[in-house]
This record gives C-alpha cells, sequence and structure tokens, in this order.
C-alpha cells in the first residue's frame, strides 16, 4: 500500500480519468473541447474522471495551447469537426503576467485589463456565436505585490490589474448569452494562494497550479457542466433537533432548545441564516423531522430567534414514520424527482438510511461542530447555479401553494370540480426576448416533461425566435402565479409542423395544461397551413411520464427504434381537448 | 548521518512512487534506470513524478535539478543529500 500523501488523490483521479470512457457505454456521454494558455493534459484527464464521478462518459478533446484562438475563429477547426457540448476556456494567470511585465508604460498598464479582455472576448464570441456554450475562468490573484498593502487600489500594480480584469470580465458575461463562469479566483482563495501556485512547475511545464489541486478545481467545473445538464439541487430537506437548533424540542422544550442567546445557539443561527439565503437564491426548503407536528411548528412560530419561519418551507413533516418514506412523500407533493433533493441531517443513522435507499438523493457527510455545517456543505458543490432570475426568488412561494392546492383538492368530489374552482388563466404566445433567460432556464432544469431533451441554449431559443416557431405559457389560478411553465421550439419541415423541443414544468401536470397546449399547437400548424404535427420522444431515464404523450392526443406512431419514436398527426383528424383554462 | 537513508530504503520508496505515477504495477526502480527505460517516463509525468517523491520523504528540489534527475542513481542521490 503506498504511502498517502496531498498528491495521492490527483494521481488516482489522473488514472481515473485514462479509464473514464471504459465501461460507461450506458452513460449519457459529455463532449467537452478545452482550451487554454498553459498546459492542460493534466486538468483534461483528472475532469474527465470528474465528469465521469457525476454519472458521464466524458470525451475530452484538448487543442495545444498556442493554437486555442485559431482553433475558436476557425469554422472549419478540429475543434468544431469535436461538436463540444461545451467549450472550457481556461486562462492562466501567469500569461496575464507576462504582458504585465512586457511593457512598463503607465498607459500600456491603465490599458492592460481592457485590452486583454477585449481579444479574449473576440476569441469567446467566435464560439458563442456559432451557438456554442462556453465556460472561462477568471484569473487567479497574484502572489506578487510589488505595491504590498496598495496594490488593490490601483491598475498599476499586477494585483490590481488583475483584479480589474476580473471585474470587467464577470460584467461581460452577465451581458452574454451562453457564457459561463469558472470561479478559480474563489477556488485558489479557498486553499490558499502559497499552495495554490507552484512557481517550479510553471516555469518547467507551464501548470498555473500546483497539480494536487487540480481535483478540487475539476470537481468544482464538472459540478457546473452537471449543472448545465440539469443536475441541479432545488430542495433542500431539513431536519430539526440538532440541525437547525440544539437539543431536541421534544424533550427539552421550545424554551429549552439552545438558539440564539450564547455562542452554541448563534452558530446554529448561523446556519438558519445561510439555509434562508439558499431560499432566496431559488431553493425549496422542506422539513423532514421525527417529531410531533405541533410541538416542531410552535418553534417556528413562537421562538424568538428563529431565523427561518414557517412560511419559509414549502413542505413540512413532522411525524414518527421513516425518513425514507417521508422524503419520497415530499418529492411527490413537490412533483420534483429526487435526484434534485439535497438532505441535511446530523444524525449518521438517518443519513446513511437515505443513503442507502435512495441513492440519488445527495446526503452531504455533516461535521459533528454545527460552526463546520455551512463549510462542509460548500465544498460539496451541490448548489450551482447556472444563472438567477426573478422567478428563482419566488420559487419557494409557489411550491408551497402548490402544496395548499393538493390539501384543496380533496375536498371536490370530481376532478373537473376541482379544475373549474381553480380559474386558472393562461398566457400563451411566441417568445419574447424579456422571456428567453427564464425559457432557458426551463429547458435546463426539466428533465422529466422534456419529449426530446434537446437542452437548447437560451442562444439557440433566440434563433427559434427569429426564425421558427415557438410558444411559451405562463399560468395563474386563484391561488396564486406559476410564472413560465411551459416552452416549446418547433420547425417547419416540408409540410408539417416538426417539434423540437417541448418542456413543461412538473407542478402544473394533469390540469389540462396539456390540452391546452396540444390545442395551440395544431392552432399553431393550421395558421401556417400545414398538413399535420410530427413529435419525436426520445427515451432517457427520467422522462417516462411523456411516453404516451402523443399516442394519448391520437398520434400514430410512424418510425423509430428502441430510444426514439417519431409520431405524427394529421391537422384534420385533431380534435381539439376542452380546458378549464381560460 | 544517521538519519541518511540506506539506497535500498530510498528505492523501495521509489518503487510506490514509480508505481502510482506511471500506473504499472510491475515496475521496480533500479539504480542504473533512466527516464529512456520506462515507458511513460515523459516530461508531462516527470513532474508529476518529482512532486510524489518530495510529498514521500519531505523534501524540496530545486527548480534547476528537477530537470536533470532523468535517472534513478541521480534521484536516489538527491534524496540523500536532501534527507542528510
Amino acid at each position: 500500500m503506498p504511502q498517502q500523501t496531498a498528491s495521492s488523490e490527483y494521481l488516482a483521479m489522473l488514472r481515473a480519468g485514462k479509464a473514464a470512457t471504459e465501461g460507461a457505454d450506458d452513460l449519457p456521454s459529455y463532449r467537452v473541447a478545452i482550451l487554454a494558455d498553459h498546459s492542460v493534459q493534466q486538468l483534461s484527464a483528472v475532469l474527465a474522471a470528474a465528469i465521469r464521478e457525476r454519472g458521464y462518459a466524458p470525451l475530452m478533446w484538448v487543442a495545444d495551447y498556442s493554437t486555442a484562438p485559431q482553433q475558436l475563429f476557425d469554422g472549419d477547426s478540429e475543434l468544431y469537426a469535436f461538436k463540444p457540448e461545451v467549450i472550457y476556456l481556461s486562462l492562466a494567470m501567469q500569461r496575464y503576467r507576462e504582458r504585465y511585465f512586457a511593457d512598463g508604460n503607465a498607459a500600456a498598464r491603465e490599458a492592460l485589463p481592457a485590452s486583454y479582455l477585449e481579444s479574449t472576448l473576440a476569441a469567446i464570441d467566435a464560439a458563442v456565436g456559432r451557438g456554442h456554450e462556453v465556460v472561462v475562468t477568471n484569473l487567479t490573484p497574484p502572489l506578487e505585490r510589488m505595491f504590498g498593502n496598495y496594490a488593490p487600489l490601483t491598475a498599476q500594480s499586477l494585483y490590481g490589474s488583475v483584479c480589474r480584469f476580473n471585474m470587467l470580465l464577470a460584467d461581460a458575461i452577465s451581458k452574454r448569452k451562453g457564457l459561463h463562469l469558472h470561479d478559480t479566483v474563489y477556488l485558489a482563495s479557498r486553499v490558499g494562494l502559497t499552495a495554490y501556485y507552484d512557481e517550479r512547475t510553471w516555469v518547467t511545464s507551464k501548470y498555473a497550479c500546483a497539480t494536487r489541486f487540480l481535483p478540487e478545481l475539476c470537481r468544482s467545473l464538472a459540478d457546473l457542466l452537471a449543472a448545465k445538464m440539469g443536475r441541479l439541487a432545488k430542495v433542500v430537506v431539513l431536519d430539526l433537533d440538532n440541525t437547525l437548533w440544539g437539543g431536541v424540542v421534544g424533550e427539552d422544550g421550545v424554551e429549552g432548545i439552545v438558539l440564539g442567546g450564547d455562542a452554541y445557539g448563534e452558530a446554529f443561527q448561523n446556519f438558519q441564516r445561510y439555509v434562508l439565503a439558499l431560499k432566496q437564491r431559488g431553493l425549496v426548503l422542506a422539513v423532514c423531522s421525527k417529531n410531533d407536528e405541533q410541538i416542531a411548528r410552535e418553534v417556528f412560530r413562537c421562538h424568538p430567534e428563529m431565523v427561518l419561519k414557517e412560511s419559509d418551507i414549502s413542505v413540512f413533516v413532522a411525524n414518527w414514520e421513516d425518513k425514507v418514506a417521508n422524503i419520497a412523500r415530499i418529492a411527490e407533493t413537490l412533483q420534483l424527482s429526487l435526484d434534485s433533493f439535497v438532505f441535511i441531517d446530523d444524525s449518521p443513522f438517518e443519513r446513511g438510511l437515505v443513503r442507502a435507499a435512495l441513492p440519488m438523493v445527495r446526503v452531504p457527510e455533516m461535521p459533528e461542530d454545527v460552526a463546520e455545517f455551512v463549510p462542509a456543505l460548500e465544498t460539496s458543490g451541490f448548489f450551482e447555479a447556472t444563472e438567477f432570475t426573478s422567478d428563482d426568488a419566488e420559487r419557494g412561494e409557489r411550491y408551497k401553494l402548490e402544496a395548499q392546492r393538493r390539501a384543496e383538492q380533496r375536498r371536490f368530489s370530481t376532478i373537473d370540480e376541482y379544475l373549474a374552482s381553480l380559474e386558472m388563466r393562461m398566457e400563451c404566445g411566441s417568445f419574447r426576448e424579456l422571456d428567453l433567460p427564464r425559457i432557458a432556464q426551463l429547458i435546463q432544469r426539466s428533465n422529466q416533461f422534456n419529449l426530446r431533451t434537446q437542452r437548447l441554449s437560451q442562444a439557440a431559443c433566440e434563433r427559434y425566435m427569429a426564425a421558427g416557431v415557438t410558444f411559451a405559457a405562463r399560468l395563474a389560478d386563484r391561488f396564486g402565479d406559476y410564472g413560465l411553465i411551459a416552452a416549446g421550439c418547433c420547425e417547419q419541415r416540408g409540410n408539417e409542423l416538426f417539434v423540437v423541443e417541448f418542456v413543461m414544468s412538473c407542478r402544473v401536470l394533469k390540469r389540462g395544461v396539456e390540452e391546452y397546449l396540444m390545442n395551440h399547437l395544431f392552432s399553431l400548424c393550421r395558421e401556417r397551413g400545414l398538413k399535420g404535427v410530427r413529435g419525436e420522444i426520445i427515451d432517457t431515464a427520467k422522462n417516462a411520464i411523456v411516453r404516451n404523450f402523443f399516442r394519448d392526443f391520437g398520434f400514430s406512431e410512424v418510425e423509430g427504434d428502441e430510444r426514439r419514436h417519431v409520431w405524427f398527426l394529421d391537422a384534420s383528424e385533431y380534435r381539439p381537448r376542452t380546458t378549464f383554462i381560460i | 548521518m544517521n538519519d541518511a537513508l540506506s539506497d535500498q530504503a530510498i528505492l523501495r520508496q521509489l518503487t510506490d512512487v514509480f508505481r502510482q505515477v506511471f500506473d504499472d504495477d510491475t515496475i521496480v526502480a533500479r539504480m542504473d534506470m533512466t527516464a529512456a527505460d520506462v515507458k511513460k517516463w515523459d516530461s508531462l509525468s516527470h513532474v508529476d513524478m518529482i512532486v510524489l517523491l518530495e510529498e514521500t520523504f519531505g523534501i524540496k528540489i530545486p527548480t534547476r535539478e528537477v530537470a536533470r534527475l532523468r535517472n534513478v542513481g541521480d534521484l536516489v542521490r538527491c534524496v540523500q543529500a536532501r534527507k542528510a
């Protein structure tokens, strides 16, 4: 057994990466092209291992670092022939440093951040303009501080210059579709700059960082890549006793639990503040606790030091059943799949139980000390976001309304009676510019009601908006607003309307939205004088609910194989459906 | 010089280092072995090997020596000089 050292994990991942495509035939592939201004052969192998860890078969293509710009500009390059799903552009601070040192003129130094960004963006835009998704790193802070503490205050210093470049880059990314940030600045800061850099391997081999940090760097990138494929955490399921507060409320009473007051109590409050911030950025919170429900709720209602309020929790489950059954019930109530769940519990027993019974749920290992909860969750990489829209902030509220609707549903004797009582209103029309971020996000996030799982990017949606046939739908009812819940892109193929992509939020299933949208599809078809609608279902592990989607509307399967099924229905044969949606 | 490691002791640990870095469980480090004798000992894996060697023996090898250490005999003497 070889001695374990700081590099053991790196070397293990390097070996795993070289074999990452072996035995991965059943996994979906992920094609990643790496372009860099430094050596990335090792990074490529470690990234392949990290992508494989996340359930994809990685296919990597690496450009020689001297040819990166040409590859991006030349439409016939090997890069584009590779058809990458993501292009990763890794920038080394050391290259920027070379440029900084090369010209000591004050005016040149002042201009460096903007000019360096301009040339970087020109290459990126060449790829984004072709509809590619690009992930770019920022520049890690240099260790050199010739200006001491004054360095961040002036772009004449290398440190200040890099900071300014990073600000300009962040601004440019936020204004571009199809361009994403890999925040290496954060990662380098987390491990510490003196450890992160290895000047020796830079001069001998042009490695941008010490190789032992490649696992951390690549896992963080792989989390981002998986998130782009829709693998996102959407729900945080929380235990209560000794997780949100100290002690056991059933035994200690509401007054007896530890929360606020002393240092230990403040640590729990800080953890609650972190959880609240997760909710504010779009995660749905659920409680799953072995407790008497009334007593558990009383803490939320009455304890003056509680940061989280009852209204922050979309689904509240406190009973004495096992947590596996309860988590499954939460998933059913929310209509969200379990692989978007993160389960946080201080008890190793409960964590082990959930991991064993529900392996798709992400269960972070929690340290014993509550003060270390946040650092532990932060290294898990579970909370990736590919963007942030105003819809995200309201998501928890919508899911809570949904839980109320389900409770109300039981009062009506027939489903029609219930649906009529909802007073649903739908707004449905072609894509609008301002909806594009939300449309692209819905396409990335929807795994279940997703006919072909094409994962069209925002740029692609924009192209369909300009040249294709599109529809996006918003739904509201008397309980509240669901926001944008469905989107589709179609194109005219011959004299038929072909459905390229059609996704819908599972929260609105089985209440007439499918029927409403199918009516809409056929009216789009007739408006254009087309013969009929052609659709395709591409099976994935998650979209079983759409397998009979076309059949249920009277379509016939006209071709296909085991995974792909093509359906057609002549417009003259379609019988419009009645719904309770205005 | 009590702390100085014997050739054999270093070779044993070097064998572990080589097996991890060159991904070959049959490699046995010998004093007369050079980079040319090991299929996967190229310039990229050389750096990995040096880093793991440093971590294994708790030493730091200066830049000017890194590129020169292309055979086992030199590696062993380098470790001995720095562990002494």
